[in-house]
C-alpha cells in the first residue's frame, strides 16, 4: 500500500514536472521568435503575478500583478499585438501655442507626465483578448466603489462572449489589478502595435 | 392600472432575454475549447521526456541570452525620466534625465504638425560630438514665432546642448542642457537631455553602436 501511495504520488509530481517544463518551452519559443526584431515587448505571466517589459530578452521593467481573473479560453501561450488602449479619462495631448513669446522653461505645465497617466483602462490584444487593468483600492471608499467590478465583470463577459460567437470571433477577457503607479507605469510603456505575450499555464474561467 | 402590468411585462421579457443570453454566454465559455496557439508554438509531441524538455529549455534560455546587447548599453525609462547604464544585468550607472514633453505643434498655416514624443524602442548611438552646434528645425522657429531663415547658417545655435551630443537616430540626441531645474521632468521636443556631468560619464562610456533602449 505505501508502495502504491509512493508511485502515485511521483507519477503526479512528474507529469507536473512536465507540464510545466512544456509551458516553459512553449513561454520560450514565443519569447525567442519575438526577441530577435528590434522592438520592446512585454509578457503578461499570470502564473507568477508578473509583467515584464523586455527587450532582445533583457529585462527591463517588471510589475507585480495584485490580482487577475481569466474569462475565456486562453491557451496556456498567447502572442498577440496591442491593437487598442482605451480608457474613459485618457491623457490629452497638449498643443503648444506658437508665438507666445514664452520662456521654455515656463512651459513645462503643458507636459504628459506619468502622473497624468490612467489607473483604470482596458488593452486589447488582436484575436479579441480584452485586458482590463484595474487599480489596487488603497481605501475604505475604494474598496467598496471597487465591488462593482466583480458584478460588471459577470453581467457583461457573457453577453460579449454571445456577441462575438454571433460573428464567430473568440473573445477572452482578462481582468488585471495592480499598484495605481504600477497601472500608470504600463499604460504609459504598452504602445499600440507593441507585441506581448500572455502566459497563463492552467487558468480556466 | 392596465399600462402598468404592461410594462412590468414588457420588463419581466427583457429579464427573461437577458438572462437566456447570459446562461448562452457561460455555456460557450465553458464548453469552447482554448483559442489557437501562436503559429511558433505547435504542441509538443507527448511523449518528450522531462530531461529533454529540460535539455531544450536550457538551449533556448542560452539562445534568448545571446540576443542581449554585447557589453554596456543604456536603458531609458521615460516615465521614471530615469537613464542607467547596464552592463549585462548589472546597473553601472544611473542618471536623471528629461524626455519628450508629448505636447504638440501645429504651424499656423495648418500644413505640418511635430508630436514632441521621445521615440521608443531599439536604437544605437550612431554619433559622439563635443561641443555640439544645435541646427534649429523648423518648429523651433515656428515655435518661437520667428520666421523660417533661408541661410542655413541661421539655424546654427551654440551652447544650448551642453557639453556633449550623442546622436541615436532620425535627429534625436541624448545631450545636456541649460534648464537643469527641469531635470526629471518631460519637457523636452523629443530629445533625451542629462545633467552636465552625467552626460559627461554617458559620453566616455558610450561608443558608436552602443545599444540605447527607450520605453
Amino acid at each position: 500500500m505505501p508502495l502504491l501511495f509512493i508511485l502515485l504520488a511521483s507519477g503526479e509530481a512528474l507529469c507536473g514536472e512536465k507540464g510545466s517544463l512544456a509551458y516553459e518551452n512553449r513561454l520560450l519559443e514565443t519569447e525567442l521568435r519575438i526577441a530577435q526584431a528590434p522592438q520592446i515587448y512585454s509578457i503578461l505571466d499570470l502564473k507568477n503575478k508578473k509583467i515584464f517589459l523586455k527587450a532582445r530578452g533583457v529585462l527591463l521593467r517588471e510589475l507585480s500583478i495584485q490580482a487577475f481573473r481569466v474569462w475565456g479560453n486562453l491557451p496556456a501561450v498567447k502572442a498577440g499585438t496591442l491593437t487598442r488602449k482605451s480608457a474613459l479619462f485618457a491623457p490629452k495631448r497638449a498643443r503648444v501655442n506658437p508665438n507666445t513669446g514664452e520662456d521654455e522653461a515656463d512651459t513645462s505645465a503643458e507636459t504628459l507626465e506619468l502622473k497624468d497617466m490612467p489607473t483604470n483602462y482596458t488593452l486589447v490584444l488582436d484575436g479579441n483578448i480584452s485586458i482590463s487593468v484595474r487599480p489596487k483600492p488603497t481605501h475604505l471608499l475604494s474598496s467598496l466603489w471597487s465591488l462593482r467590478y466583480p458584478v460588471q465583470w459577470y453581467l457583461t463577459r457573457p453577453v460579449l462572449t454571445v456577441w462575438h460567437a454571433m460573428g464567430r470571433q473568440p473573445f477572452t477577457s482578462i481582468e488585471i489589478v495592480l499598484d495605481a503607479g504600477d497601472a500608470r507605469s504600463l499604460y504609459w510603456s504598452f504602445l499600440e502595435g507593441m507585441k506581448a505575450i500572455v502566459f497563463s499555464p492552467g487558468n480556466r474561467p | 392600472m392596465k399600462h402598468q402590468r404592461v410594462f412590468l411585462k414588457a420588463l419581466l421579457s427583457l429579464l427573461a432575454i437577458f438572462l437566456v443570453v447570459e446562461a448562452t454566454g457561460f455555456c460557450l465559455v465553458f464548453r469552447s475549447g482554448p483559442q489557437d496557439e501562436t503559429d511558433a508554438v505547435k504542441e509538443k509531441p507527448k511523449s518528450e521526456r522531462p530531461d529533454g524538455l529540460k535539455a531544450r529549455n536550457t538551449i533556448l534560455k542560452a539562445s534568448l541570452g545571446g540576443l542581449h546587447p554585447r557589453g554596456i548599453y543604456i536603458l531609458i525609462d521615460t516615465g521614471r525620466s530615469t537613464l542607467f547604464l547596464r552592463d549585462r544585468n548589472r546597473v553601472i550607472g544611473q542618471a536623471v534625465a528629461s524626455s519628450g514633453s508629448g505636447s504638440m505643434l501645429v504651424e499656423p498655416n495648418g500644413m505640418r504638425k511635430w508630436v514632441f514624443d521621445t521615440p521608443r524602442g531599439e536604437f544605437k548611438i550612431e554619433s559622439k560630438t563635443r561641443n555640439p552646434v544645435w541646427r534649429k528645425p523648423d518648429w523651433a522657429f515656428i515655435e518661437e514665432g520667428k520666421p523660417i531663415p533661408t541661410a542655413a547658417a541661421d539655424r546654427l545655435e551654440e551652447g544650448v546642448l551642453g557639453d556633449y551630443a550623442l546622436g541615436f537616430g532620425a535627429g534625436y540626441f541624448i545631450h545636456g542642457t541649460l534648464y537643469t531645474r527641469l531635470l526629471g521632468k518631460n519637457v523636452t521636443h523629443g530629445c533625451v537631455r542629462l545633467g552636465d556631468e552625467d552626460l559627461k560619464a554617458v559620453y566616455r562610456v558610450a561608443d558608436i553602436g552602443t545599444k540605447v533602449y527607450i520605453y
